[in-house]
């Protein structure tokens, strides 16, 4: 007899660490129902009610969290559980241990990193910035300059 | 938790507060839970969210400011990933020690109702509406770099550790013990964040409307002689149970009020004015709706305290049940956090904070030497002489350049166009600089005027009036009868070896004069020319002065440079991220010259200085865009012509200069002989020799002419076609005057819309190498190295594959 907590998770596969999301998990006295690996256990349990709607699976001697697929039922008044390991749960800490190199994240951001999946439109923004002085605005006055041949250099500055 | 005794008056006898504090660990326990031996944390008040417990073990430690602080058993998980949300410190910058240098901010104020009665008969107890969501918020942002005290209790003492470290460090020298069990050598690890980290990230546009489903206060109250306690929502002791919680926002129907002011509601009339939210909405309970409407509520004015004010007041013969927090008390619990704070969501994303504050719509809650925080807080520029200010923002980092602005939370208010990106108050530091300056010589001045050609600075009025003394005098020629003006001439032609005496070739005087040439502005005032006054111009041996009646500029320098201002390379409404480079273009548009591309990641968020130099012997300029950094550098050189042709004869520009062009090397080569053999000969030039130079072919004016303007001045444009900077030649002569008469820089850049859910589902780039701990929320990873994993090679290959698709942390 193998002791297992059935219950039910309420979020996505993907997360990490579901203990914030699991609920009702109850204790059952289960068996292996034939031969199985670890990853893709196949549990068979007196039936139980409140097996609908589970869809978590703890089982302690193993320290390993599975995911439930749809129980069968049998005649016997038995039901065949096949499971497929969560493996981020089973191993949340070594994970988290992990040296990694994150190219993507939810919460912090290179900014200078293109993204090119970000969703751009066709259309342009556009800005002008003026230059804050010009020179270019004098009409008239002494703007003209004339080249002559020679000429006289001895006036006075 | 922390509770600060100034708003939570539990603790009324702080003589029970020793160091050693147990006795107040069981006034916690029984305050929150009496139904567990543990007081336990996190968002919900059950055991499937523990980050941490305080027992019956647990020490209380005074801390500055009458707050205290519990010491908080850990597991592991906590320190993998700083979940633990119960003490925070806003240390500026200081190592600190318990009692003298830092404050634990409570996470859980408000109030202790007074009795009551009325219904519900008898409600009398204690609501603890938690900050959590809150400074969680700041919190998880605070986490992202801070530093760690790590260690264990001193029981004597009541002292925390003093090692300050990173994550990383905290397991490469604890690993294995917290792997284990969570201790290190059996005794309770504690941690604290210390400093006052990423200020600039508490700034926040945070407009989420108030979620009651984040606030599990904990109610307790006597019906009918009972005594009941708890959540609310879960005991459901009775019919009015349910309500027990949200009636303190709309219990008694219509009386739940928030005030943006320090007005209390005094009557019904007044309790219209806008200054009062009014609670209608938040109706529950009486009318069995089980949903709260907060729609109006995030919107008033208030929405700032959200999750602080609680507001109960009596009306039509019912009895307050709560406090009503006015403005100003508001004001000092926010305060009391010793952070940056405003009211104003465009103020939050965009001031400047620290010693450049001046917008006065930013409060910074005042934080004394000592750590300690009462409430109290300055605001606009008066902030600019407050401790928090002056110290600057410590962020550790693993990366290796320590850019860390450039890795920011991320605010996920979306969907957003550029006006409205909440990531629009962080600045992009501008690209790096090395080597040496690129300085435009400003003060130089080339004193290239001599005595071949003479540059004569003159108004237009005074170049027709030029040209009106010569055809005057040629057209009425007659040797017998000259005035004066003509006698110069007639001199001038007789010097010239022409024959006076009958018809002659008019041109000659003209060859005199190579060019005029009109300029968009005034030539003489330039800073770095030189001119001397007359009032004639004086052509060939200089003896020949033509009167023009009113004086003129002689140039003694020929080369003018032109300050054409500066500007900030920086869209109007900047995204501050990698778009205003990507698919960006920089057109820099430069009167005379025209356009320039830049690299927009060379002059982004950068000052450029625009000059201008101009050859008055050509009529030619270059522009130049100067980027003024630490270091200046040239990005943009582009040519055009400025000076205004104006044909003097009716030899076309366009011939003389081909023919200057085609003679320029001859006869630099004949001047060059001649110049030699002055040096060489050391002989003075006299003005018979210069006359003399004037041979009956007259090609001494051909010779000057073609040496100074195509020889000399092509070569210049040569060695201009060798800059490898952007180069466009633009312009043209005259039609240019048309253009706008400053110079622009132009910047287009995409239209981004992100999703909302942008983050959680795609992600951001980041470029970090640490370990996963360290990040939350969605995340993908890049080649996973799992060899180090203690599992089945099927469950490597299957986590490997989920960490390089994305999970969520």
């Amino acid at each position: 007899m193998t002791e297992v907590y059935i219950g039910k998770i309420s979020c996505d596969k993907k997360l990490l660490d579901k203990t914030d999301y699991m609920s009702d998990m109850q204790l059952y006295n289960c068996e292996i129902y034939e031969s199985c690996s670890l990853v893709n256990p196949v549990f068979i349990l007196m039936y139980d009610a409140r097996f609908f709607g589970c869809n978590y699976i703890y089982v302690p001697l193993w320290h390993k969290y599975y995911f439930m697929h749809n129980p069968t039922l049998t005649p016997s008044g038995r039901a065949i559980v096949s499971c497929h390991e969560d493996v981020l749960m089973s191993n949340k800490d070594l994970i988290l241990n992990l040296d990694v190199y994150v190219i993507a994240n939810q919460n912090k951001r290179n900014k200078l990193i293109v993204d090119v999946n970000y969703p751009q439109e066709i259309l342009s923004t556009v800005s002008n910035l003026k230059f804050n002085a010009t020179p270019f605005n004098v009409e008239g006055g002494y703007n003209t300059v004339l080249s002559v041949i020679g000429g006289k250099l001895q006036l006075s500055e | 938790m922390i509770v600060d005794s100034s708003y939570y008056p539990i603790w009324t006898e702080q003589s029970d507060l020793t160091e050693n504090g147990y006795v107040i660990s069981y006034t916690l326990k029984n305050l929150y839970d009496s139904q567990t031996s543990e007081m336990v944390f996190g968002e919900q008040m059950n055991n499937t969210n523990v980050y941490g417990y305080v027992d019956e073990n647990s020490l209380l430690t005074q801390i500055s400011s009458g707050t205290f602080a519990t010491s908080v058993n850990t597991t592991k998980s906590d320190v993998y990933r700083a979940n633990l949300r119960l003490f925070w410190s806003f240390e500026t910058n200081r190592e600190v020690e318990t009692k003298t240098g830092f404050d634990l901010i409570s996470d859980s104020t408000n109030t202790h109702f007074t009795e009551s009665s009325g219904y519900p008969a008898g409600n009398n107890g204690y609501a603890s509406y938690y900050l959590v969501p809150f400074v969680r918020l700041r919190y998880d942002q605070l986490c992202l770099y801070v530093r760690f005290r790590v260690g264990s209790i001193n029981k004597q003492t009541g002292r925390f550790g003093t090692e300050i470290c990173t994550l990383d460090q905290i397991l490469q020298s604890y690993g294995q013990d917290l792997l284990d069990d969570g201790y290190i050598n059996g005794e309770t690890v504690v941690r604290f964040i210390s400093g006052v980290v990423l200020l600039s990230s508490l700034r926040t546009d945070y407009t989420d409307p108030l979620d009651f489903y984040y606030m599990y206060p904990y109610i307790e109250f006597n019906y009918n002689g009972n005594v009941y306690f708890g959540k609310p929502f879960e005991n459901n002791l009775d019919a009015h149970s349910g309500w027990a919680f949200n009636n303190y926002l709309t219990y008694y129907g219509n009386g739940t009020y928030v005030s943006s002011t320090g007005n209390l509601p005094t009557a019904n009339a007044n309790y219209t004015l806008t200054e009062f939210c009014y609670g209608e909405d938040f109706c529950f309970g009486f009318s069995g709706d089980n949903e709260i409407d907060y729609s109006n509520f995030q919107y008033n004015e208030c929405k700032i305290f959200d999750h602080i004010i609680v507001v109960k007041y009596p009306r039509n013969n019912y009895y307050s049940i709560g406090k009503f927090f006015n403005y100003e008390e508001c004001l000092n619990i926010v305060a009391s956090l010793g952070l940056y704070f405003s009211f104003d969501v465009t103020s939050c994303g965009t001031a400047t904070l620290g010693q450049g504050i001046t917008d006065n719509n930013i409060y910074l809650g005042k934080m004394y030497e000592d750590g300690r925080c009462d409430g109290t807080y300055t605001r606009g520029t008066a902030t600019k002489s407050e401790p928090q200010a002056q110290t600057g923002v410590y962020i550790v980092t693993d990366r290796e350049t320590d850019r860390t602005i450039d890795v920011i939370p991320v605010d996920t208010t979306e969907p957003f166009k550029p006006d409205s990106d909440p990531d629009s108050d962080k600045q992009i530091k501008p690209a790096n600089v090395e080597g040496v300056s690129m300085s435009i010589q400003k003060n130089r001045r080339l004193t290239s005027a001599t005595n071949f050609i003479s540059l004569y600075n003159i108004t237009p009025d005074q170049l027709s009036t030029l040209g009106s003394v010569l055809w005057h005098s040629i057209a009425d020629y007659d040797p017998s009868s000259l005035d004066a003006q003509g006698n110069l001439i007639h001199n001038f032609y007789v010097r010239l070896g022409q024959d006076v005496t009958g018809t002659f070739d008019t041109s000659a005087i003209l060859n005199y004069f190579i060019s005029a040439r009109i300029y968009p502005f005034s030539v003489g005032t330039l800073p770095n020319l030189s001119v001397a006054s007359g009032n004639d111009i004086f052509i060939g041996n200089g003896k020949v002065g033509i009167p023009i009646g009113s004086t003129v500029r002689l140039m003694t320098s020929t080369i003018g440079l032109l300050d054409a201002g500066v500007v900030t390379s920086q869209p109007i409404t900047p995204y501050n991220d990698f778009r205003d480079y990507y698919n960006t273009t920089v057109t820099a548009f430069l009167p005379y010259c025209g356009t320039v591309e830049l690299n927009p990641a060379e002059v982004m968020n950068k000052t450029l200085h625009c000059y201008y130099a101009v050859d008055f012997y050509t009529g030619e300029c270059t522009a130049y865009i100067l980027v003024e950094d630490d270091i200046e550098y040239i990005v943009a050189v582009a040519n055009g012509v400025m000076g205004v042709q104006i044909p003097l004869s009716a030899t076309s520009q366009t011939q003389l200069e081909a023919r200057h062009t085609m003679d320029g090397i001859d006869n630099a080569r004949l001047i060059s002989a001649f110049m030699r053999d002055v040096i060489r000969t050391g002989m003075a030039i006299k003005d018979t020799d210069i006359s003399g130079l004037f041979g009956e072919n007259g090609s001494i004016h051909g010779l000057v002419n073609d040496v100074l303007n195509a020889g000399a001045l092509d070569a210049q444009r040569q060695s201009r076609s060798g800059v490898s900077a952007p180069y466009l030649s633009g312009g043209n002569n005259g039609t240019s005057f048309f253009m706008p008469d400053s110079a622009y820089l132009q910047i287009r850049r995409g239209t981004y819309t992100r999703p909302k859910n942008y983050g959680h589902t795609v992600g951001y780039p980041n470029t970090e190498s640490s370990k996963l701990s360290y990040h939350s929320g969605f995340t993908i990873c890049h080649n996973v190295d799992v060899s180090g994993l203690v599992c089945t090679v099927e469950e490597q290959e299957e986590i490997k594959a989920l960490l390089e698709s994305g999970i969520y942390i």
